[in-house]
């Protein structure tokens, strides 16, 4: 009777340390989810960004025809944003035939990009 | 410079030389296709080290030869680093040896001259050790021999052919030992196995023909990737059957943790295993999809963005309705032009700017007047369709702001006190058959005004002559749709087209509409409605403060004093409220309230309640006419007690009595001292 009593406590603390603990692990998984969420997010506006930086100094702003290593740069640039619908844009601007066409892609295209970046 | 390291891997051949050499001061030396082995040891051609260059094998006064004992010997020169010299106390040694010093059956050349070379292609050849390759059969037939004539038989082959299977035809194993299975022929003797074609491990196996097949245990080579295990079987008399061979796979073992993670698998639950991972397409490289020729979009021959509606966005002009405005009132125009506000674009700067103009009433030179006692030319000089509030019995304009919504529309604003009572005035442009309003709730909190337009009279809002507050009413105010507080009729008695209301402000702060809906006799014109903004602030209220809270005070007299500017004086006087249908002073009521409706000029309060004392405020201005409603704290007369609680008397008095006892025993031993000398 006096040993067993000890251990009952002993299984018992360590039960309700069971609990704590798991309860503690469910909630910071969550919290690690919500931050990794966060900063998955931040990361995408960080990359529109940076896509969107590039394509007004280097296509918008350009005065002459945009080089081939410049296009390599922005043809990575977007492919990096990992957006299907950017990318679609992106490909109907590059297959403009007319003036009229390349710049309402250039709008569609320039609505999508801020569209994507999301303020929490 | 080390051959034989972990990864190094160096192979030798008749042809050449592969693999790496390591150097623990330059590192890696690539050897592989690049230094050239005449089959005879002599060496030649380039090694090359990522930190030391290229490393020549056959320099002049140099030169890198592997001897019979399959020594390097010689001396190779590096660009960078000079002389290596093989040889002396440190070796390079290999199990290749020069042909020279190989035996007749494995020296690549055809030394008895019947066209077949080495061992097992030429017959005469029972071994790779073998030193003569001299036909047996070519011997006994001239000079007579021992060996019977099933020597001469090749191995005879079985019904399904010499095969190989490794661990019983698997595709991969993670384990280096396999189980070879072999099925040869009824003569075989012998198996070769090796994972090299050219069988130089010599490793033999004994045949066992009277089984249809035999197992054995090999180890593969170390090294995941495919592994081909080659065999031939040969009879006692060493003829040998073609070469065949069986691959399989080797794959990195399970560690400890995979096999743990393998048996606890099936008892996790479904909805914490993880996801099937994305399997990912192919990934071309960029520059297939990016073209040489840039596409028309990047040729700059097109403008990207279109020109035109930029333009008319940028430089269009101001609203019309602000424009109205800038040209009745000349300077505020000026001052739209000199800050820059030209455009529609700059309506922003409007939410932000505040601008104080000049009163109208100076330079319209008309004095503020209650609406009926207005000469006929000054009710022609009214401006239609705008609504005027005014109160204190006519006598005090509301102080009328203007405002620019997020539409940039012009909008009326005033700002009144609760409870107070309104007068609201307002010109038809043409006949109509009624006026009537509706005090709609709006919001609880009021919105910033951006643009403080003063009108300390009636008349001085001749400036809105051109109406435009006044919109076609596209839809009429319906009651159960919006909160509306109160529903009034607009009169005009004496029949002069002004039509006038009076009702009473909410009571409850906040910011409220007053709908004014003109009905128009003419059909055409259909009804239209004007919007007046009404904020209505809280009354000033009198209070006490008991530590962080706040105790109103009734029965406080509340007395407003006027700077009366006419008197000779010029002293503060009593406000004379009855002038404008108030009163002062005011007595507050339980909730300690007060407020007064005041034209401009300088004011003062005084306060005055039982218990506290006098409260006589700071002089201060009210311009154009707007509500006092300041909240007053009022001291006790006894304030100094709050500080100090019963609690902190009680200690002071125990400390008092405690020192005064102190004090008592000291004199007592003194005076004991005293009668003792």
């Amino acid at each position: 009777m006096n040993k067993s009593k000890p251990t009952l406590i002993i299984i018992l603390i360590l039960l309700v340390g069971n609990v704590f603990f798991g309860v503690k692990y469910f909630v910071v998984q969550k919290k690690l989810g919500q931050t990794r969420a966060a900063l998955e997010t931040q990361k995408t506006n960080d990359k529109v960004l940076e896509f969107t930086k590039l394509f007004v100094d280097e296509v918008l702003k350009a005065k002459t025809e945009v080089d081939f290593e410049t296009r390599l740069k922005l043809e990575n640039a977007v492919r990096n944003l990992e957006d299907e619908k950017i990318l679609t844009q992106w490909q109907k601007f590059i297959d403009s035939r007319t003036e009229a066409g390349v710049q309402e892609e250039v709008k569609d295209l320039l609505e999508i990009l801020l569209s994507k970046i999301k303020i929490q | 410079m080390n051959f034989d390291c972990d990864n190094c891997n160096v192979h030798i051949t008749d042809s050449g030389l592969s693999g790496y050499a390591l150097s623990e001061t330059v590192g890696w030396i690539y050897l592989s296709d690049i230094t050239n082995n005449n089959g005879g040891g002599t060496l030649s051609g380039y090694a090359w080290g990522e930190n030391m260059g290229w490393i020549k094998f056959n320099p002049t006064n140099g030169g890198v030869i592997i001897n019979s004992s399959g020594e390097f010997t010689g001396s190779a020169l590096g660009e960078n680093i000079g002389w290596i010299i093989f040889g002396g106390d440190y070796k390079v040694k290999t199990d290749w040896r020069p042909r020279s010093a190989r035996p007749a059956c494995n020296n690549s050349s055809d030394d008895d001259g019947d066209g077949k070379t080495d061992y097992p292609a030429d017959p005469g050849c029972s071994s790779l050790e073998d030193a003569d390759e001299t036909d047996a059969v070519a011997a006994s037939s001239g000079g007579g021999g021992s060996s019977p004539p099933e020597a001469f038989d090749a191995p005879k082959a079985p019904e399904s052919g010499f095969r190989i299977l490794v661990n019983n035809g698997a595709i991969e194993t993670d384990s280096r030992k396999v189980t070879l299975i072999l099925i040869g022929g009824s003569n075989t003797k012998t198996v070769w196995i090796s994972e090299n074609s050219q069988f130089p491990e010599n490793f033999q196996a004994s045949y066992n023909s009277s089984l249809p097949q035999i197992s054995i245990s090999f180890t593969l080579s170390e090294g995941e990737g495919a592994k081909t295990v080659y065999a031939k079987f040969c009879t006692q008399w060493g003829r040998c059957s073609e070469v065949v061979s069986d691959s399989i796979v080797l794959i990195k073992g399970p560690t400890i943790v995979e096999k743990i993670t393998r048996i606890l698998k099936p008892l996790v639950p479904e909805f914490l295993k993880p996801g099937p991972s994305e399997v990912k397409p192919p990934e071309v490289p960029i520059e297939k999809l990016v073209s040489k020729k840039a596409p028309l979009a990047f040729q700059g021959k097109w403008q990207l963005l279109p020109s035109e509606p930029i333009r008319e966005f940028v430089l269009a002009p101001l609203p019309k309705a602000i424009r109205n405005l800038a040209q009745k009132f000349p300077t505020l125009e000026k001052t739209f032009e000199e800050t820059g506000i030209v455009k529609i674009t700059d309506v922003v700067k409007l939410k932000t700017v505040k601008l104080t103009l000049p009163g109208l009433t100076e330079r319209v030179g008309l004095p503020t007047a209650k609406v009926a006692n207005l000469s006929l030319s000054a009710k022609r000089q009214l401006p239609t369709e705008i609504v005027f509030a005014k109160t204190g019995g006519e006598l005090i304009d509301f102080n009328l702001a203007l405002s620019v919504t997020e539409k940039g529309e012009p909008q009326e604003k005033i700002s009144t006190i609760s409870g107070k009572p309104l007068q609201l005035v307002v010109k038809p442009g043409k006949p109509v058959r009624g006026v009537k309003g509706y005090v709609v709730f709006k919001s609880k909190v009021s919105q910033p005004t951006s643009l403080e337009l003063p009108s300390n009279s009636l008349l001085a809002s001749v400036i809105f002559a051109n109406p435009v507050f006044a919109k076609v009413q596209e839809q009429p105010v319906r009651v159960e749709e919006k909160l509306v507080l109160l529903e009034f009729e607009y009169t005009d008695p004496d029949g002069d087209g002004i039509y006038t209301a009076e009702i009473q402000a909410p009571v409850v702060e906040g910011e409220y509409e007053i709908i004014t809906v003109m009905d128009f006799e003419d059909p055409e014109l259909g009804a239209k409605e004007i919007r007046l903004i009404t904020v209505v602030d809280p009354e000033g209220y009198i209070y006490e403060k008991s530590g962080d809270k706040e105790t109103r005070v009734p029965g406080a007299i509340v007395s407003l004093y006027y700077l009366y500017l006419n008197s000779e004086t010029k002293q503060y006087e009593l406000w004379p409220a009855k002038e404008y249908q108030q009163e002062n002073p005011q007595t507050t009521d339980v909730r300690g309230t007060y407020s007064f409706l005041v034209p401009e000029g300088y004011y003062y309060l005084k306060v005055e309640a039982p218990g506290y004392l006098v409260y006589d405020g700071k002089p201060f201005e009210v311009k154009e006419g707007s509500g006092i409603h300041i909240n007053i704290e009022l001291k006790t007369k006894y304030w100094w007690l709050k500080i100090v609680d019963w609690k902190t008397i009680l200690l002071a008095v125990v400390i008092i009595l405690l020192l005064y006892n102190f004090y008592r025993d000291k004199i007592r031993e003194r005076l004991v001292r005293l009668k003792n000398l």
